[in-house]
């Protein structure tokens, strides 16, 4: 029949439209992941990677047997969650800010995204300076003010660790969320506000009724991303303690990194990278699932 | 057309002008050199110096320096060589050249070079596996303690020879408003607190491991964890710091006394000159007067496209002319790998504390920092035994339990 002919042409059309882009995907993403799921289950070395037995589960046996593994899969969790509501709430607040109109807000603007375009190996030397127990600036504020009476071991004690790592963290990326905040504050119709004044709202119901609600969808798709990239964060971490001290800050990353380039057992750094992986996998469904629901609550109210 | 031919012109030009360019440059071959001792300070610019005099001396050789830190610098090049490439010509310390004749990048060197030719120190069997030589010894740098002479003598402190002489030595400095000791209690120096912690093990007489089984639970090395969390928590040391903050704050006058190998006054020097007759050295003041040294090699790589020409340097390197600028460059006692020495007023001028140095070494025995039988093992065997002390410095828990768990830990990574 012609309909069916010509949907069958409109449908290789289609296929072939998008072929490029599968066959793209399909390399640079697709092969990567086989290849890594295919890796953690074997015990290839980094020393001498062609030569390699597959060992079926063992690596991630081995893992879960860990007495350590428990702690990393806590630490890599408090890490997410912690970077993900520090940077969105300092992000909304610096997002507030900038939507205010003041004199030098321009500069302002200017100034908050500094942290996000210094390069992370710097934001991590100059605060191990910061830190530094004897010598540190922020010791030194704080002794002066008579905050503290002895030298706080900012990156040395396993119960301070954490805390330092994430102020770093969200120190270096909240202005992307100051950012992406800002742009959805500028799309909340000014008709809302301007109803919700003349019902009388003001300040706090002002912000619970018509800001947050309208920028509702924007805050969901930064916690995916943050918390995507939390999860896979790197660079900071590692420079300013390597995972320590005592593992306090030893999230999955760090510890795929040290098994796979250090003690040079990539499959059982592949297999921590299937784990972070899946975690990933996990995130973004609950992320559709939590969209979807509220993209239908929105609709039925 | 006038242009077509100018154009014409032009091209045939630039042909004729290539080609014999090309035959009047010489042909170079290109070879990647890598060692840790490029980017050191107080080392890097005469090493650069060396490198650059072979290049010229050899026109058809050019030689591209790989300068990368001591603390990266194995995973780096493994890394490298385990895809198959890395540079030409490496270095290699301790444990790691087991790993790399095991993993097959080091090439044998017999076939390379004529070895008889070079006058090869018997310590180069430390490189010999199967009949075949891996590897030359590059320098073997002992540990001893160094300290500031004009910083104890202003505090009242004798150069100690014993633990409790150390501690009085430190607590005086420590009134004196300067630091009595350092060593690395920073985080991200895993693999160097290594060899601080071994000086003290060995002191005590102690090993990390016997015949392939580790010790981390003897006597020995847990009395040398407890006193390292002596020192460090009666604030002798500073905190949290690396061996090149702890270096740099060594030659500002920061600290009076540090067990560290004698590569260090070289660079103490080369930051802060003034410091050249304020260095003093002695042997590690405990009990079994064992110490450690780090023994490097050079290593050409098996994978090289270009081994004719990376033995050529290496040729360079250990001839009497290498072997006296190499003397020059580190200081001279560490210096090894071949049988020349350089003439001994050189060496006065260039290393004051040299006699020292040489005094302190028959005083002591030498043991390696490799764990007897476990020599491939020791990347991991470093982060256990860190994670141990981080437990007992930074998380309140006692030097027997850390090092009990450690050695847990160090088995199951010994039986893998």
């Amino acid at each position: 029949m012609p309909d069916r002919a010509y949907d069958s042409a409109m449908s290789r059309a289609a296929w072939l439209g998008i072929a490029p882009a599968v066959l793209l995907l399909a390399t640079i993403q697709g092969y990567p992941i086989v290849r890594g799921v295919y890796l953690s289950l074997t015990d290839t070395s980094l020393l001498s990677p062609n030569i390699s037995r597959f060992v079926g589960l063992a690596n991630f046996t081995r893992l879960f047997g860990s007495p350590f593994f428990e702690k990393t899969i806590a630490v890599t969790l408090v890490y997410a969650a912690g970077s993900v509501i520090g940077a969105i709430g300092l992000g909304l607040l610096a997002a507030l800010l900038m939507n205010s109109d003041f004199l030098g807000r321009r500069l302002v603007r200017s100034v908050i995204l500094v942290p996000w375009a210094t390069p992370q190996v710097a934001v991590a030397l100059v605060f191990i300076w910061i830190f530094n127990p004897d010598y540190g600036v922020l010791n030194f504020a704080l002794k002066s003010v008579g905050a503290a009476s002895e030298n706080v071991l900012w990156l040395n004690d396993p119960g301070v660790g954490m805390i330092s790592v994430l102020l770093v963290t969200i120190w270096k990326i909240f202005p992307f969320s100051a950012l992406v905040l800002l742009a959805a504050l500028q799309s909340i119709p000014a008709s809302h506000e301007e109803a919700a004044r003349i019902d009388g709202a003001k300040g706090l119901a002002m912000l619970t009724e018509i800001t947050l609600p309208g920028i509702r969808r924007t805050v969901l798709v930064l916690v995916l991303f943050l918390t995507i990239w939390s999860l896979r964060r790197f660079e900071l971490i590692w420079l300013l303690t390597r995972g320590g001290p005592v593992r306090a800050t030893n999230t999955l990353v760090i510890d795929l990194y040290r098994e796979a380039f250090i003690n040079a057992r990539l499959g059982q750094g592949a297999a921590i990278g299937v784990i972070g992986f899946l975690a990933s996998i996990i995130i973004t469904i609950i992320y559709y699932r939590v969209e979807r629901s509220s993209t239908r609550r929105a609709g039925e109210s | 057309m006038p242009t077509s031919k100018l154009f014409r012109k032009a091209v045939i030009g630039m042909v004729f002008a290539c080609a014999f360019g090309a035959q009047d440059a010489p042909a170079q071959t290109r070879i990647e050199f890598a060692s840790w001792q490029l980017v050191e300070k107080g080392r890097a610019e005469k090493f650069n110096a060396l490198i650059d005099k072979f290049a010229k001396e050899h026109p058809k050789i050019a030689v591209e320096k790989v300068a990368i830190p001591y603390p990266v610098f194995e995973q780096t090049i493994f890394t490298q060589a385990g895809q198959g490439g890395g540079p030409d010509v490496f270095f290699v310390a301790d444990e790691a050249l087991p790993k790399a004749v095991n993993a097959g990048f080091a090439a044998p060197l017999g076939e390379l070079l004529r070895l008889s030719t070079l006058d090869l120190s018997p310590m180069n069997q430390l490189a010999a596996a199967q009949d075949k030589q891996f590897a030359l010894v590059w320098e073997a740098i002992t540990y001893n303690l160094i300290y500031n002479k004009e910083l104890l003598a202003a505090a009242g402190a004798k150069v100690p020879t014993t633990y409790d002489e150390f501690l009085d030595a430190a607590k005086r400095l420590k009134a004196e408003g300067t630091f009595g000791y350092a060593f690395r209690s920073a985080p991200a120096e895993a693999a160097g607190m290594w060899y601080d912690a071994t000086d003290w093990v060995y002191g005590l007489g102690g090993r990390w491991s016997k015949a392939g089984k580790p010790q981390f639970d003897s006597e020995p090395v847990i009395k040398a964890v407890t006193r390292l969390a002596e020192v460090y928590k009666a604030g002798y040391v500073p905190k949290g710091v690396d061996a090149a903050t702890y270096r740099r704050m060594f030659w500002e006058g920061k600290i009076g006394m540090m067990i560290d190998n004698l590569a260090v006054p070289t660079i103490v020097i080369g930051g802060n000159p003034a410091m050249r007759d304020k260095v003093g050295i002695a042997p590690v003041p405990f009990e079994s007067r064992e110490h450690t040294a780090i023994t490097s090699f050079i290593v050409i790589n098996a994978h090289s496209k270009h081994k004719p020409e990376a033995a050529e340097l290496v040729a360079y390197l250990y001839s009497k002319e290498g072997q006296l600028a190499v003397a020059d460059m580190l200081g001279g006692a560490s210096v090894v790998g071949t049988n020349v020495t350089p003439p001994a007023e050189a060496l006065a001028s260039a290393a004051p504390w040299l006699a020292e140095a040489k005094k302190a070494e028959v005083a002591q025995t030498v043991v390696s920092p490799v764990p007897e039988g476990l020599a491939v093992k020791t990347t991991e065997l470093k982060t256990v035994l860190s994670d141990a002390i981080e437990q007992v410095l930074f998380g309140g828990i006692s030097p027997a339990d850390a090092m009990r768990a450690a050695q847990q830990r160090a088995l199951e990574v010994a039986g893998r």
